[in-house]
């Protein structure tokens, strides 16, 4: 198990100087260098010469990448060239706040997602369960945006319920700062909830006609008993492998949100440094998303290897 | 349609796999016609489409769906009907080909892997897990901000997304066929590997493949219209669903139709395609969806 997490986590440190050299190699090839961008469209050649000459460009490509990454991993994380401040106090707040979006959401995801499965394929065939699988389908077969502004037009313009558009520290009140987070998160949920709750329910009809459980009933058991303590413990093993997995989806759906209702997370810096060109904080912004995305996934393989012993170590499944 | 009955040209082969038709199932065919339906509005959309997508009636702006306009019509006057017809052919176009990006890269390295075996396809299973491991979405935003956003490049990078996920189907499905007497006896015969890969495993290999193909089709639509409701796809004033919503964002309550039009559309798409698919692996491998319950 030592080694398994060990190898993992050599994995993860590669995985993640391969994004920093690609990243960087991609701001050393951008054309127009960092120093024209500051100074701007009137820089003279003199100045620019000594404005380079300052900021190290002149030197080669790995004693800059090496500068730059040691900077990176002391926590300097950069200057935005737009708001002409340090990325990484700007950087660490916006994570907090969809630090909040992403928990709330994935917790809803896991219970209603994991709920939603078991009771399809418990009642297979019903009413109920064709009623889920249609719910479930709606949420996928339009892109995330387009409910969020279906239920900004319907809870916030037509009821006047909620709140469309930003964030309220709890400082303000629970109240305000929960409203904020009610459409989002409902959103969210709905976008990924279709994943879980169908692997769920494959995997519960498995269990649920596999010879132990029919052994069970065999003896006599209660069906609730017979659920809960033989189906439930197997059927929903894979349904972790599948949330760890719709992490980087969330991520992916948490960017778009964060653009509808204007909430000032870590998607919205993104997508906001994206539009101004503004490179250093999308570089940083990448690059810390990409290790969020690494260290969630080996602590889902970590947790699946964990709860399932019979798991080849260092073999790739499927 | 014509890539299944390629398969069933390859049935020699494997006969025990198509001793009796079966009867289609009616996902399949009900998919397979609004999909159909969908593909031919998207070719004929310049004589379906009741005006050109970029004509403006300054006078009827905002005006709410009627006879004259059936989805009403946008912030420039705008017909959103012509535009949602339209828009189909740039959305079913950028899935088709980030799909067709992914088969192209992704079947030859699951082939490859699958059947080679030891280092080749380790190397070719670490690179995969090397892509796999950064957040979907950011490699493309990475790619889109470094470079100007155009629509080849969106589909491209959407294939390119899709590349780990078809490789590894393909490798799973090359390891179990390459065990099939008809492969053993191909190398018996001392044929080499790319006449075993191209004509013995290949064609068997191809059910998998279009269900895979088809649900990526739908995957390849929702995020290209992410990519281009974010601003990194298509740029206006093309018709692009995606687009359309981005851009009618702010006349949400004053023009909802706008909005509903070309979500209407995707819906539709998505899910024609996606039943489509369903469809087609419960024909083409009745193994594989009764398992799936």
């Amino acid at each position: 198990m030592i080694a398994y997490a060990a190898q993992r986590l050599v994995f993860v440190v590669f995985i993640l100087v391969a994004m920093s050299l690609l990243v960087f190699a991609a701001i050393y090839a951008l054309p127009g260098n960092t120093a024209a961008i500051m100074l701007g469209q009137f820089a003279t050649p003199d100045s620019l010469a000594a404005m380079e000459a300052k900021m190290g460009l002149n030197d080669n490509f790995f004693v800059q990448y090496w500068r730059w990454a040691s900077a990176f991993a002391t926590g300097d994380l950069g200057q935005s060239m737009v708001m002409e401040r340090p990325v990484a106090p700007i950087l660490w707040d916006a994570m907090a706040k969809s630090t909040i979006l992403a928990a709330a959401s994935l917790f809803f995801v896991a219970v209603i997602g994991i709920v939603l499965g078991v009771v399809a394929a418990v009642r297979r065939g019903r009413p109920i369960d064709g009623a889920i699988a249609i719910f479930t389908y709606l949420g996928i077969s339009v892109p995330e945006f387009f409910w969020g502004i279906v239920l900004i037009l319907v809870f916030a313009s037509w009821f006047d319920l909620l709140p469309t558009m930003g964030y309220a520290s709890l400082s303000d009140g629970i109240g305000p700062f929960l409203a904020h987070l009610v459409l989002p998160v409902v959103t969210l949920t709905l976008t990924l909830i279709a994943h879980v709750s169908r692997m769920t329910r494959s995997s519960m009809l498995e269990v649920l006609q596999s010879n132990y459980v029919r052994a069970a009933r065999a003896r006599g058991l209660p069906e609730r008993r017979v659920l809960r303590h033989h189906a439930l413990r197997n059927g929903l093993l894979p349904s972790i492998t599948v949330l760890a997995q719709d992490f980087g989806w969330l991520i992916g759906s948490i960017v778009v949100i964060e653009t509808v209702f204007a909430y000032p997370g870590v998607g919205r810096l993104l997508i906001f440094a994206i539009q101004r060109q503004d490179i250093p904080v999308v570089l940083a912004v990448i690059l810390v998303i990409t290790a969020v995305y690494a260290l969630a996934n080996l602590a889902a393989d970590l947790m699946y290897a964990y709860l399932n012993p019979r798991i080849r170590y260092g073999r790739s499944v499927g | 349609m014509a890539e299944a009955s390629v398969d069933l040209e390859a049935a020699p082969i494997a006969p025990r796999r198509r001793a009796r038709r079966r009867p289609l199932p009616s996902s399949l065919v009900a998919g397979g016609l609004v999909f159909a339906a969908i593909i031919l509005v998207a070719i004929f959309a310049p004589l379906i489409a009741p005006y050109p997508f970029d004509e403006m009636h300054i006078r009827d702006r905002f005006h709410a769906p009627s006879l004259t306009y059936l989805a009403g019509t946008d912030e420039y006057g705008r017909d959103v009907f012509s535009r949602m017809i339209y828009g189909a052919r740039l959305s079913l176009f950028m899935g088709v080909l980030a799909t067709l990006v992914s088969l192209v890269i992704g079947v030859p390295l699951g082939l490859l892997s699958g059947y080679m075996r030891g280092a080749v396809d380790e190397a070719v299973m670490r690179i995969l897990d090397i892509m796999m491991a950064f957040p979907p979405i950011m490699l493309v935003l990475l790619i889109i901000t470094l470079t100007e956003p155009s629509l080849w490049k969106t589909s491209v990078a959407v294939g390119f997304l899709f590349v780990p996920a078809i490789a590894r189907l393909m490798r799973s499905v090359c390891l179990d066929l390459a065990g099939e007497e008809y492969v053993l006896a191909a190398r018996a015969r001392g044929e080499g590997a790319s006449y075993i890969l191209l004509r013995e495993i290949l064609p068997n290999a191809w059910p998998p493949i279009i269900v895979e193909g088809s649900l990526r089709v739908t995957f390849a639509i929702l995020l290209a219209a992410v990519l281009s409701f974010l601003g990194f796809g298509i740029q206006p004033p093309a018709a692009d669903w995606g687009l359309m919503i981005a851009q009618a964002r702010g006349y949400i309550e004053r023009a909802p139709w706008i909005v509903l039009a070309p979500g209407l559309a995707m819906c539709v798409t998505v899910v024609a395609v996606n039943l489509f698919g369903d469809g087609l692996r419960e024909y083409l491998d009745p193994r594989m969806s009764a398992r799936r319950g």
